[in-house]
């Protein structure tokens, strides 16, 4: 895999996410559009109130010669508290959409990699960025894009306005104008500072107490709890030491934002109020009127108030980041780097559908990049009804061979062929070690692999593995529930469960991994009975295990060693 | 009693802190409500007087105690603002620090089961998240809306010293937009905030559920069709975010709506009392514009009281959590030489299943016993029950020696583990150096004795070719061990403690044959001396047994 750096990483996170934005160009427009409209009409508001105050008090006009432009008041309010409530429903409801898209690529990309590739990934894990992480961009999509735009333009329309009424006034604005971007670097150096230090040490935290939960047991049995608990504690203080040193200093960026909302109404207050006495002889001062001087104290904190709030929405853009770098790396997971060196061979015509064979292997072998060939040259054939026995240690290939069987993985060269065609394209029966149930049905568990069996078919399948007795006791019958994992099963019965699917296929090919890992000797000796019948039936079975019980049952027998293999039948 | 009453209870700890935060936070919005209202009082009391001076009225202005007063609140908001961050910041550490310990000492004391059913679930996940919507507790939802009531209280105050109805109206008023913000948000998004962590614990199981069965799913072609069925969960759980996120929305405008309204209301009530000649024009602009400050005490109000009910679900997932632990009494009597563990006719059903019915075993004092059994038929039950993790339901579990009967339920747990050593099922490993897992068992060990126990379990080969050897970070976060390498590290620890009597569950579970055969005469001989309890599915892959009992599922 190509090595990136980190400033390549960053721009490709970046990117990533604007590229999602740009999938919602025109909802992401409408919510800045949304929220220009809201401005302008808190700027009509203000202007409305400053004119009222400034026509009762310096011209005298009568309250009810204002009720009309006073009542105008009414619809402003309204048309800026929707126009909130919309540009928020709207900034949401776009983010939605994009998490939903997201999620749908992840498990697109999940089934694309396969369970081959995705071995060493923990289920947990990837349903933690399937879900935490991909929330995480919500705020940032919803509110911070928008933000983005409205942080310079709402200022900038406020700015032409005070301009417009008093340059000097429009002057104080402008010199903290050009500090916006300083604003903007300190707003952002700060919350960078605030999410490494703070999120990232808070979830090392959170870590280390999960951790220390989901070995309660050990710690239990060591004698160890007083001391974890301890340490729980010790971390969690010296993490708020450690802390609030980085807080005091990043808390400083907010503080300089709020200092200068708070010097700008001051020292507007200030101006306008000394420029109406007159004592301003110099400027526009003196053509100050209490309109102008009022409307130019309200558009004060008003200037400021985005890029305040665009501060509070900084670290969601810092978590949408940390978020977008893990899921990129898994939607961009090379699908060839664990991949063999591929042939073309799979990728022949079917001219034969009608090959004699259930399985048929010419001199196939798979080998990776680096590891070289780990498997074969394997050539054999099984007939319909027949059990083939795959043994060898721990690393010989058994799985791999049964996953390109399964057509998880392609042979690096050779044909396989199951029923006449590549490996993939029937469906067949996999059951690892522990059986998979899902929570479902058991009709719909039985239909897993032939969704147009009917009942009459999956009783006659739950019959012949002997399940139906214990179907007789579900109150539902083939309706009643299964729970994930097959919680309300035994191990054993789980099994036949998952054997009875494979009566229900028109291939009835069924390849087992070691099933007999953790059962008992008996247990064990009922399988093998079990697989017999099954056999009888007329389903093909291919095991491996390096249990030699099995043998009574096989026909053929393959048995790999590292970078070979030696077929009998 | 309310989900939230010990929660309240625990930050009555910190009851002067919290107080001097919300001081704090009363303050800086007191500055900005002042900062404005004077601000305008000062614009129009000087356009005012220099109307005066226009018609030659000879009026006087003190300048400099307003302009004072308006430096006073710039400063007092902004440095209001940073102490209330800092402080308040502080004391939610503090917080998040005894949260964690209080439900990490509650959870001690679980019973096993409880643990593995948890974990298997993720639940631990849900707490850790619980815990973390506790810790913000007092500063979304109790500092302020305290402190907006307040505030409100001394602004009503404040007018009422002016004009009586506007003060009454405002009044009205914001008490209308708290209980709207609040309790109304609450009711309205009580059961979708509720649900919605639910949901989410729900799509991750079943998220779970379709990683590990990628395989058979591929393999039987019907993958799209569960990939479907989770893209349509996540349909409708969007669809209950999206509601509760439109109420948000709603609250937020309906918020501004009213503040507005009421600004434009006391506006045009005050210009009435001006023109009657009974109210100055300054004190006419000023209340209003305070009022219109008061937009920041409320603004966040909404979002947090909308999120109520998940809170709430917090507090009683954490509750049952910590409460069912309590229950388990502290034995005390101390530990006396035994000859033999017996259990007698002990019983214990998981739910409606029985795992042990009835049954009867018995130890002799240093010697071996192997259990045999498949998958899920209550050996790892049996193993909880002898370290004492779980009380049998019926029977009794006795310790026979000749000073007499001892039931293992009366005994000093802290005494009778001491002198165990238990490898469990499932492999156990910290986030932590490959040293500080083994010191699990014996805290004092040289680094010598370290290398000698991972050498016994075949494992030292395998550390000397880590870059940092034992200094080596394993588990969750840290080098990916192989299960192999993960099951002999725990093996080595039980090595490590030498405890008198030993049971090892499936112990070579995940190890080839080949490291099998070379560790069973090693652990046939540290066994020699000691009292064994072994379990596993064939007596092959166990260390040499004295006797084998079947144990058959029920």
């Amino acid at each position: 895999m190509k090595v990136i750096t980190d400033q390549e990483r960053k721009r490709r996170n970046r990117d990533w996410l604007h590229q999602l934005a740009a999938e919602e160009k025109r909802s992401l427009l409408l919510t800045r559009l949304l929220g220009v409209v809201q401005t302008l009409a808190l700027l009509a508001q203000m202007t409305l109130l400053a004119w009222l105050v400034s026509e009762l008090l310096m011209e005298g006009r009568a309250l009810h010669d204002l009720a009309l432009p006073a009542a105008l008041l009414v619809p402003l309010i309204l048309l800026r508290s929707l126009l909130q409530s919309l540009q928020e429903i709207t900034g949401q409801r776009l983010g939605n959409r994009l998490r939903l898209r997201v999620r749908e690529r992840l498990l697109k990309k999940l089934a694309r990699l396969g369970p081959v590739r995705l071995s060493g990934d923990s289920p947990a894990g990837l349903s933690s960025q399937w879900l935490e992480q991909v929330d995480a961009l919500q705020i940032y999509f919803a509110r911070f894009l928008p933000q983005m735009t409205l942080a310079w333009l709402t200022p900038l329309l406020i700015l032409v306005l005070v301009f417009y009424l008093d340059w000097v006034a429009g002057l104080f604005l402008l010199v903290s104008a050009p500090l916006i971007p300083l604003f903007m670097a300190l707003v952002g150096w700060g919350a960078e500072r605030l999410n490494q230090q703070h999120f990232v040490l808070l979830q090392r935290l959170s870590g280390h107490f999960l951790d220390r939960i989901r070995a309660l047991t050990t710690l239990k049995l060591f004698g160890q709890t007083q001391a974890a608990c301890n340490q729980v504690a010790t971390a969690t203080e010296n993490y708020r030491r450690l802390n609030l040193r980085t807080l005091k200093v990043a808390f400083l960026s907010s503080a300089v934002l709020e200092f200068f909302a708070s010097v700008a109404i001051a020292a507007v207050a200030i101006y306008v109020g000394f420029g109406l006495l007159g004592y301003l002889a110099w400027g526009p001062a003196a053509s100050l009127t209490l309109f102008s001087g009022l409307l130019i104290l309200l558009l004060a904190p008003e200037f400021f108030q985005p890029l305040r709030t665009l501060a509070q929405q900084y670290h969601d853009r810092a978590a949408a980041l940390g978020a977008a770098d893990s899921l990129v790396d898994l939607l961009e997971r090379p699908l060839d780097s664990d991949q063999p060196d591929k042939s073309d061979s799979t990728l022949s015509t079917r001219e034969e559908r009608l090959s004699p064979w259930m399985l048929e292997l010419q001199e196939v072998t798979l080998s990776y990049p680096q590891r070289g060939q780990v498997l074969g040259p394997i050539s054999l054939t099984l007939d319909r009804g027949e059990a083939l026995l795959i043994t060898g240690r721990t690393g010989s290939g058994k799985s791999s061979l049964l996953h390109l069987l399964a057509g998880f993985m392609q042979p690096s060269s050779g044909r396989l062929r199951v029923e006449g065609l590549p490996a993939g394209e029937r469906r067949l029966i996999w059951m690892h070690q522990q059986a998979f149930i899902f929570h479902g049905s058991w009709a719909e568990n039985l239909r897993l692999a032939a969704p147009q069996a009917n009942t009459a078919q999956m009783l006659d399948a739950l019959q012949q593995v002997g399940l139906i007795s214990l179907l007789d006791q579900q109150v539902d019958g083939l309706d009643s529930l299964l729970l994930e994992g097959g919680r309300n099963l035994s191990g054993g019965q789980a099994q036949r469960l998952v054997l009875a699917r494979a009566l229900l296929t028109p291939s009835r090919l069924l390849v087992l991994d070691e099933p007999s890992a953790s059962l008992d000797t008996q247990a064990t000796h009922e399988l093998i009975h079990l697989l017999e019948n099954l056999k009888f039936q007329g389903c093909t079975l291919v095991i491996a295990s390096h249990d030699q019980r099995f043998l009574s049952l096989a026909d053929r027998r393959l048995e790999l060693t590292p970078g070979g293999c030696d077929a009998s039948t | 009693m309310h989900p939230l009453k010990p929660w309240l209870d625990l930050l009555q700890e910190y009851r002067g802190r919290l107080l001097l935060g919300a001081v704090l936070l009363l303050l800086t919005l007191i500055s900005a409500l002042s900062l404005l209202g004077l601000s305008g009082w000062f614009i129009t009391a000087t356009g005012m007087t220099a109307l005066a001076w226009a018609a030659g009225l000879a009026v006087t202005l003190d300048i400099y105690t307003p302009g004072g007063g308006i430096r006073l609140f710039a400063l007092t908001r902004t440095l209001g603002r940073y102490l209330e961050r800092v402080y308040n910041h502080d004391t939610v550490l503090r917080l998040l620090a005894r949260l964690r310990q209080r439900l990490f000492s509650g959870m001690t004391r679980l019973d096993p089961l409880t643990l593995t059913r948890w974990r298997a679930s993720q639940w631990v996940n849900r707490l850790i998240t619980d815990v973390e919507t506790l810790d913000n507790l007092y500063l979304r939802l109790l500092a302020p809306p305290l402190v907006a009531a307040v505030t409100s209280l001394l602004l009503v105050l404040f007018i009422a010293l002016f004009h009586l109805q506007v003060a009454l109206l405002v009044g009205l008023g914001l008490a209308l937009m708290l209980l709207i913000t609040t309790f109304g948000m609450a009711l309205a998004g009580q059961d979708l905030s509720a649900r919605l962590a639910w949901q989410q614990e729900q799509e991750r199981s079943q998220l779970v559920e379709h990683l590990q069965g990628l395989g058979p799913l591929l393999a039987s072609h019907a993958l799209v069709e569960h990939e479907e069925q989770r893209i349509q969960a996540q349909k409708r759980q969007l669809a209950d975010e999206s509601r509760l996120q439109q109420l948000i929305a709603w609250g937020q405008g309906l918020q501004t709506l009213i503040l507005q309204l009421l600004v434009a209301a006391s506006l045009l009530l005050l210009a009435s009392a001006y023109q009657q000649g009974w109210l100055s024009g300054p004190v006419l602009v000023m209340l209003p514009l305070a009022l219109m400050a008061m937009q920041e005490a409320f603004q966040n109000l909404p979002a947090a009281f909308a999120h109520w009910g998940g809170t709430l679900a917090a507090a009683k997932r954490l509750n049952q959590a910590t409460q069912s632990a309590s229950q388990t009494p502290q034995a005390t009597q101390p530990l006396t030489p035994y000859q033999q563990l017996s259990l007698k006719a002990v019983q214990l059903a998981y739910g409606q299943q029985w795992v042990l019915k009835d049954f009867n075993l018995e130890l002799q004092r240093g010697k071996k016993l192997a259990v045999l059994a498949s998958s899920g038929t209550g050996k790892s039950t049996l193993a909880a029950l002898i370290a004492g993790q779980l009380q049998p339901q019926a029977g009794q579990i006795q310790l026979q020696g000749t000073e007499g009967v001892l039931d293992l339920k009366a005994l000093d747990s802290e005494q009778w583990l001491a002198q165990l050593g238990y490898l469990t099922q499932s492999t156990e490993l910290l986030s932590a150096s490959v040293a500080d897992n083994l010191r699990l068992a014996r805290p004092e060990a040289s680094e010598e004795t370290l290398w000698k126990v991972l050498e016994t379990v075949e494992l030292a080969g395998e550390v000397a070719g880590f870059e940092r050897q034992l200094d080596t970070w394993v588990g969750e976060t840290g080098q990916q061990l192989s299960g192999g390498q993960a099951r002999r590290l725990a093996l080595a620890r039980v090595l490590l403690k030498d405890a008198p009597l030993v049971i090892l569950d499936e112990p070579f579970r995940g190890l080839d044959q080949a490291t099998l055969e070379t560790l069973i005469p090693r652990l046939d001989a540290w066994l020699e001396d000691k009292t064994a309890l072994l379990l596993g599915h064939n007596p092959e892959q166990l260390p040499k047994a004295d006797r084998q009992v079947y144990l058959s599922s029920l």
